[in-house]
C-alpha cells in the first residue's frame, strides 16, 4: 500500500508537472498588455491624412481611435460637411470592431451581407474610409476619414496618414 | 383702449424695423483658425503640459462653439477631453478666459448660477483665441493639477501660433 500510494503520488505530481506548461499560456496570465499610439504619432497620422485630402481639394474630417475605440485625436477639416465628424468616427470604430479596413468590409458585404441586426448598432457604418493602424500583427488603433467625394478617396488619405508613421510603429 | 393698442403696435413695428437698420449688412463675416493651425495649437498645448509631466486633454473650438480639433494626450482620461471642451465653450461664449470668469464670479460680477447650463463650466483652463479685439474661438485644457496650470499650457501654445493668425 505504501509503495502504491507513493507511486500514485508521483504519477499525480508528474502529470501535474507535465500539464503545467500546457496550461500556463492559456490562462495563467493575470494581466494583459496592450499597445497604444503616443499622441504625437496619432496627431501626425491624422493631420497628414486630412492635409493629403485637402491638397486634392477634398474637404474631410478625421479621427484616430485607440484600440478600445476611444478618441485620441480629432480634426475637422476646413470646408468639411457637418456630418463628416460623426461618420469619420463611425468608420474608424467599425474598422476597429471588425479588425478590417472599411474598404474590405464593403467588398466582403457584396458576397457576404452582414447579419441585419448589426447595422442597427450605434457607431457602425458599412463604408470605406476606416483604416487599421497596426504594429506588426497587433492593432494599435484606427483612423477614420470622411468627406471625400469619390470612390475610396477617404481610404487613400487615411492610408497616407498611416504610411507617414508606419516606420515608427515599434 | 384701442388707441393704446394702436400705439403699441406702431411702436412694435418701429422697433422691429429699426433693428436691421442699425446693422444694415445682410451677411456677417467671422474668422476662425484654419484646420492645420487649430490642430497645431492643440498639439502645442498637449506638448507644453507634457513637458511639465501634466497629462491633459485639449479642445479647440471656433467662435460658435464648434469643435475644430481635440487631442487626448498620453495618460489623459476621456473626461479630460470633455472638460477641456466645456472650458473652451465657456470661454468662447463669454468672450473671456475662464480664469477671469472665476475671479468675476467671486465678486458677483458674473453669476455662478449659469453653471447649470449644459457645457458651461466655471473652472480655469479655457482661454479665448483673439485676433485684435475679436474673439475667434477658444482653447480648453484639462488634466493638469489646477486650472491655472491648464491655462498656462493653453497660453504657451497660443504664443506659438500667434504670428500666423492673420
Amino acid at each position: 500500500m505504501r509503495l502504491r500510494g507513493t507511486f500514485r503520488g508521483r504519477a499525480a505530481t508528474l502529470a501535474f508537472l507535465l500539464l503545467l506548461p500546457c496550461m500556463r499560456p492559456a490562462s495563467a496570465q493575470g494581466l494583459i498588455k496592450k499597445t497604444y499610439l503616443p499622441i504625437e504619432l496619432a496627431y501626425e497620422a491624422l493631420t497628414t491624412a486630412v492635409a493629403t485630402c485637402a491638397a486634392q481639394g477634398q474637404h474631410v474630417s478625421g479621427v484616430v481611435l485607440d484600440p478600445d475605440g476611444l478618441q485620441q485625436a480629432f480634426l475637422r477639416g476646413d470646408g468639411a460637411g457637418i456630418h463628416t465628424v460623426e461618420t469619420a468616427d463611425y468608420k474608424a470604430n467599425t474598422t476597429l470592431s471588425f479588425r478590417t479596413d472599411g474598404v474590405d468590409l464593403v467588398e466582403r458585404s457584396k458576397t457576404r451581407p452582414p447579419p441585419g441586426p448589426i447595422g442597427k448598432l450605434p457607431r457602425l457604418l458599412l463604408a470605406q474610409g476606416g483604416v487599421l493602424i497596426k504594429a506588426g500583427d497587433e492593432i494599435v488603433g484606427a483612423i477614420g476619414i470622411s468627406g471625400g467625394a469619390g470612390n475610396n478617396i477617404d481610404t487613400a488619405c487615411a492610408r497616407a496618414g498611416v504610411d507617414k508613421i508606419k516606420d515608427r510603429l515599434k | 383702449m384701442a388707441w393704446t393698442r394702436n400705439l403699441l403696435f406702431r411702436l412694435a413695428v418701429l422697433v422691429a424695423f429699426a433693428q436691421p437698420a442699425a446693422s444694415a449688412e445682410g451677411l456677417v463675416s467671422t474668422k476662425r483658425l484654419s484646420a492645420p493651425l487649430a490642430a497645431e495649437l492643440a498639439m502645442a498645448a498637449v506638448a507644453a503640459c507634457a513637458e511639465k509631466d501634466y497629462h491633459v486633454g485639449v479642445v479647440v473650438l471656433d467662435y460658435s462653439g464648434v469643435q475644430q480639433a481635440a487631442l487626448r494626450g498620453d495618460g489623459a482620461a476621456p473626461q479630460n477631453v470633455l472638460n477641456a471642451n466645456d472650458k473652451a465653450y465657456t470661454a468662447a461664449s463669454f468672450g473671456a478666459d475662464t480664469a477671469d470668469l472665476v475671479a468675476r464670479s467671486k465678486n458677483g460680477a458674473v453669476s455662478s448660477a449659469f453653471v447649470k447650463v449644459p457645457h458651461l463650466l466655471l473652472n480655469a483652463g479655457g482661454v479665448v483665441i483673439k485676433v485684435g479685439d475679436e474673439v475667434i474661438g477658444a482653447i480648453g485644457v484639462s488634466g493638469a493639477p489646477g486650472g491655472d496650470n491648464d491655462a498656462a499650457c493653453a497660453k504657451t501654445a497660443l504664443e506659438k501660433i500667434r504670428d500666423r493668425m492673420k
